[in-house]
């Protein structure tokens, strides 16, 4: 048993001692001196939310299955330890060995949302490294980003050396091989490797790129200082997903994580084109895993953990072409093995209603649909391809199966939205508890019916349609949230109707970081020394630091929120190529402003690009 | 037992003994119970099951363990809904455990007898105390707010004592001489005044000869398997009723030395859980299954 690096006093003083101690069943475990490269892999948030990541998972099989590769986890400490950690001179440590993350090869940070980037700062210091890649010395671990925020990589470039972009199954080999023969012969030092690692599909090395901006404040240019560095990352995609490796035996954590079940993926990408949504773009084209792989990995799972739940996971699993035989096939297996199935982001239908009434409680649990936008109009601009009759058709053969809670997600500050379309939120929440109302005889009613509405505020996203919107000011958004409110007091069954909002003052930071330039860089560095941690939790944001922040480093936040962008205007993020062309999401945006539905993948091909990938339902 | 489900189908009770040492001190008591119910279901064992929609293991603990506390004396009832043979039930848990984690016997419990929770009256625990390095504790041994010295009425001598006759002469005053250990108990609801000396069935100072004796099995270390300068035997009474924490009988047995709390690191490790036969002797919880 490794000593910890954490003496008992320590462990004793903080909360959940059990997140820093490593030694969870299916852990892997090598001895340092046997392996050429070590990897520290990195969620920057706390233990439970980085556990429950699929992506870590799988990379850290995938990387542990090469010998000559040594990874670990790592993960945000929480604010407690941060602070002993900082008094005391501790450096951060990786999980398994327990060793200090600065003595690895490599570190890399996984970007799942905005709202971690001044985790990521804690991570760098407490490792005592560098924040800033251009300071870091021949020492120091190669500091590598990937995940869904390299979509837009530019307010955090500063501090990586360099971004995976895409799906992370297909050029990690290239990379670790390129740094094992430039170790080898001699010929590593970071800055020759960064400049033949820029040269592998799919990495981007900031500092190999030159950026000036114009007057006005915009992108003047954005390009690679040398001929041999590619102007265009292209996106990794894996077009077949059976072949592609999967955690079968996932690291079980001894403390409770947010996903405490067998995580089957799939498919990935989503056969729909809802403008809004970067996921639905940037994971295109969608490809599924067949039933007998799903079939295989389900049992094999539910052997290897131990864990009394299993949940599909996928963008939209109603879309999954085999989901009965799926669904069927669990619910035999996991009858007899006492596992329960939680099946989330299902669409609301005979099937799926059916299906429910088997596997879940229904008194205890509630309906959810995400129609994003109250209005049709509004739903049609987004292309939520969700209708008044579906919702209204799915509530009622809900409340006549027994359901008496209905959960609603909508989106506030979408392009192009009014007031009408604002208040036709709660209109449709008042039509639902009518519903119920008309559906359910008096005397097989146990109370009110239950409907919650909730709403985020929009944030655009790059390459998405809707990348070139404009945002709005916190009092705005929140002037929407009250509209909302006051409607639905209005309404005949306000009794039956709940709202929920979130926080104005994390969008619009987090609309900042998404479609940020490098200048934002500092302003995050600045925050985060005036404090600014786990943004992601309510409890510590506090916008107050990043005023100041932004004060103090001469940026103006209504520069990245509220204009709308020209369609020609140079982004950011231009020099990725996601496979989609510009030249959709610009027709796209368009049709938005027109209030034009498009078809789905599966009903018509609407050019997006992707299907030069060559795989997935660009062929099916 | 009360049958809440009329439905169910007969299930043999099985009483497991297991140690946890190393890291997994760390692993607090609710997180252990998550452990074991993955652990048993990998194991393939044949756990029954309450009945509703979510059905959940038939398993119950018996006094759970402070963080940071080392055992080998951990206790868990379970149901199944057949028999496997015990040594093979050990084999398929101890395959399926974290480092830090052993499965040490398996015995099937008569029909009638009490559960591993309700038995326990008592938990007996070895405690090693630790010099920190660099400085010698024992000057701390300081004198008290009213000017007296230590605990005793000759302070000086006392301060001046090394480690060993200082514990030594301190336990004698404190437990083995004292009529009475009367200590204000605080809950969240109220404060009571409580007398530990009954409570305490033993307290003693092991002798230098002993020392290694009284370590505990084999690959069962205290924490970290560091060695101590010092190590304490206690038997302290627990259970539902008065539950007697070892921390507690040291913070007082510190402050009636007068020195710091936090002065000495102390390693706790819990050595068995203790019920009493027939005859009113404490024998352990995992040996008594037979007698009830
Ligand atoms: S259905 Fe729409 S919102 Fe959901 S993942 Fe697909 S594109 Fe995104
Ligand atoms: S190429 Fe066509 S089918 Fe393929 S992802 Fe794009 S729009 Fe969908």
């Amino acid at each position: 048993m490794e000593a910890l690096a954490l003496s008992d006093d320590i462990l004793l003083s903080v909360d959940k001692a059990a997140r820093y101690i490593g030694n969870e069943i299916n852990h892997i475990k090598k001895n340092p001196s046997d392996v050429d490269i070590r990897f520290a892999l990195c969620f920057p948030d706390v233990y439970e939310i980085g556990m429950s990541h699929l992506g870590i998972q799988i990379l850290y099989e995938m990387f542990n299955r090469r010998s000559d590769v040594y990874c670990e986890r790592v993960y945000s400490p929480w604010a407690d330890l941060h602070t002993i950690l900082k008094e005391r001179d501790i450096p951060l440590f990786a999980l398994e060995s327990q060793q200090p993350v600065r003595d690895f090869d490599f570190l890399g940070i996984t970007l799942q949302y905005e709202m971690c980037y001044t985790n990521i700062l804690q991570i760098l210091d407490l490792s005592k490294l560098p924040l800033l890649a251009a300071e870091r010395t021949e020492a120091d671990p190669l500091v590598i980003g990937g995940g869904p925020c390299t979509y837009n990589p530019e307010p955090i470039a500063d501090f990586f050396d360099l971004f995976y972009i895409g799906e992370g199954e297909l050029q990690y080999d290239a990379l670790f091989d390129l740094y094992l023969s430039m170790k080898k012969d001699d010929a590593y030092t970071r800055e020759a490797f960064l400049r033949r690692a820029a040269q592998i599909p799919g990495i981007y090395v900031p500092s190999l790129y030159d950026v000036t901006y114009a007057d006005d404040g915009t992108l003047a240019s954005f390009a690679p200082m040398y001929d041999d560095v590619p102007a265009k990352v292209h996106r990794q995609v894996v077009t077949d997903l059976d072949a592609a490796p999967y955690p079968t035996k996932p690291v079980i954590p001894f403390v409770q994580a947010t996903q405490d079940r067998i995580v089957l993926e799939i498919m990935r990408g989503c056969i729909r084109g809802c403008r809004f949504c970067q996921a639905g773009m940037v994971y295109r084209p969608n490809r599924e895993k067949s039933l007998d792989t799903l079939k295989r990995y389900a049992r094999e799972m539910i052997e290897t953990t131990g864990y009394e739940e299993i949940s599909l996971s996928s963008l939209s699993s109603s879309d999954y072409s085999a989901l009965p035989e799926l669904v069927n096939f669990l619910i035999d297996e996991c009858a007899a093995k006492r596992v329960n199935i939680s099946l989330p982001s299902l669409r609301i239908d005979a099937f799926s209603l059916d299906v429910m009434k088997k596997v879940q409680d229904i008194k205890k649990t509630s309906l959810t649909f995400a129609p994003e936008a109250g209005s049709q109009r509004m739903r049609d601009v987004i292309n939520k391809g969700l209708t008044i009759e579906d919702i209204l058709g799915g509530s009622e053969l809900a409340f006549k199966g027994g359901w008496n809670k209905v959960k609603l997600y909508f989106m506030l500050g979408l392009p192009g939205e009014t007031d009408e379309d604002i208040q036709a939120i709660p209109e449709l929440g008042n039509e639902i508890a009518s519903l119920y109302y008309d559906t359910v005889p008096k005397e097989e009613r146990t109370g009110r019916c239950q409907i919650t509405m909730s709403t985020s505020f929009f944030v655009p996203k790059p390459f998405t349609p809707f990348q070139w919107a404009r945002m709005y000011p916190p009092g705005e958004y929140l002037r929407r949230a009250k509209l909302l409110n006051d409607t639905m007091k209005e309404q005949l069954n306000r009794k039956s109707l709940r709202y929920q909002w979130h926080q104005a003052d994390v969008t619009v930071l987090e609309g900042i970081f998404a479609r940020g330039d490098r200048r934002v860089g500092a302003v995050i560095r600045k925050a985060y020394e005036y404090g600014a941690l786990f943004d992601a939790w309510s409890e510590y944001f506090d916008m107050e630091k990043w005023e100041r922040a932004f004060a103090d480093c001469g940026v103006d936040p209504d520069f990245y929120i509220m204009r709308e962008r020209p369609a020609d205007e140079l982004l950011p993020w231009d020099f990725i190529d996601t496979g989609i062309s510009k030249d959709f999401l610009r027709r796209e945006w368009e049709r938005a402003k027109r209030g034009e539905v498009t078809a789905n993948c599966r009903k018509q091909c609407s050019g997006c690009g992707c299907r030069a990938y060559g795989g997935g339902v660009c062929f099916g | 037992m009360a049958n809440a489900n009329p439905n169910k189908q007969p299930t043999v009770r099985a009483r497991i003994r297991f140690a946890k040492y190393g890291v997994m001190r760390f692993v607090g008591h609710l997180d252990m119970m998550r452990f074991f119910q993955k652990a048993i279901r990998r194991a393939g064992l044949p756990i029954a099951y309450s009945g509703g929609f979510h059905p959940h293991q038939i398993m119950s603990f018996a006094l759970p363990l402070g963080i940071g506390v080392t055992s080998e004396g951990e206790y868990m009832d379970i149901e199944l809904t057949e028999k496997v043979v015990p040594e093979n039930a050990i084999q398929r848990l101890n395959d399926q455990m974290a480092d830090g984690v052993k499965v040490l016997s398996f015995v099937y419990l008569p029909d009638k007898s009490q559960k591993a929770m309700a038995a326990v009256e008592a938990a007996s625990y070895v405690v090693g105390l630790k010099e920190p390095e660099g400085k010698a504790v024992h000057v701390l041994a300081r004198q008290g707010a009213d000017g007296s010295a230590g605990m005793g009425n000759d302070g000086s001598i006392f301060a001046e004592m090394p480690l060993e006759p200082l514990f030594r002469e301190g336990l004698r005053l404190f437990y083995e001489e004292a009529d009475d250990i009367i200590i204000i108990k605080k809950t969240k609801k109220s404060e009571r005044q409580l007398d530990l000396k009954p409570l305490i069935y033993e307290f003693k100072l092991s002798d230098n000869a002993e020392k290694t004796a009284f370590l505990p099995s084999k690959d069962v270390g205290v924490s970290n398997g560091d060695q101590h300068d010092l190590y304490f035997y206690l038997t302290l009474s627990a259970g539902s009723t008065d539950n007697i924490k070892p921390e507690l009988v040291f913070s007082h047995f510190m402050k009636s030395l007068g020195i710091e709390e936090d002065a000495y690191r102390l390693a706790i490790h819990r050595l068995d859980l203790l019920t009493r036969n027939p005859e009113g002797q404490f024998v352990s919880l995992g040996d008594a299954v037979g007698l009830l």
